[in-house]
């Protein structure tokens, strides 16, 4: 049986009436030296970040790409373009889908498998906690 | 180990007040600093330099919506 340590945990996010969520903080570095940071739902089933298109003048252009979101039939059009995230205190550059998504006040956008491969992660569900390692 | 989340941060502050929010603030980006909204904006990048402004370095922004939040979802058909 592995073993396997990790050295930060999060707490999901109550959302009112709709249980827990695994919301992460991500910042983003944008060109032009601003920085922020936004909730994102953490997301295995998105190949990568995604974005409401509002965000495009802080990233560089990007090339059309065309994604399935849950609950259409058809693929929805976005960008993907590239950027700069800082998560559990580590630098990387990720792929970033510029795509429109429902506003909801938890989340941003999605924390999707493209920026995973400098983390390893543990769910607990019963526990409300996402544990994560910065030395997978 | 290292915690994020819990109730004293931003994102605790906004699932815990995010009807108000709605309310408030249908269609616009908030900043959230001190458990309270400090600025809000139409776009994230007016936010942004209004944060710069503000002296506040790596704001935390989340866009309200208007109307119910839809939280279920599913992938399969």
């Amino acid at each position: 049986m592995p073993v396997k340590s990790f050295e930060h945990v999060i707490s999901f996010t109550q959302a009112r009436g709709e249980g827990w969520l695994p919301i992460v903080n991500v910042a983003f570095i944008s060109s032009n030296g601003t920085e922020y940071e936004l909730p994102l739902l953490f997301d295995t089933g998105a190949t990568e970040i995604v974005l409401p298109p509002e965000f495009a003048e802080d990233f560089p252009p990007g090339t059309a790409a065309n994604a399935n979101v849950g609950g259409k039939k058809d693929p929805a059009s976005g960008v993907l373009t590239r950027g700069t995230v800082e998560f559990m205190g580590q630098r990387i550059e990720c792929e970033i889908l510029l795509l429109d998504l429902p506003a909801n006040p938890l989340r941003a956008g999605l924390f999707g498998r493209g920026c995973f491969k400098p983390f390893g992660f543990g769910f607990w569900e019963s526990t409300h906690q996402l544990y994560v390692t910065s030395q997978p | 180990m290292e915690l994020q989340g819990g109730n004293n941060s931003s994102l605790a502050w906004v699932g815990l007040h995010w009807q108000e929010l709605v309310e408030h603030y249908p269609n616009r980006w908030v900043l959230i600093a001190d458990q309270r909204v400090a600025a809000d904006a139409a776009t994230p990048s007016e936010l942004a330099k209004r944060a710069k402004r503000l002296g506040i370095r790596r704001p935390f922004m989340t866009k309200i919506g208007q109307g119910p939040v839809v939280w279920r979802t599913a992938h399969a058909r």
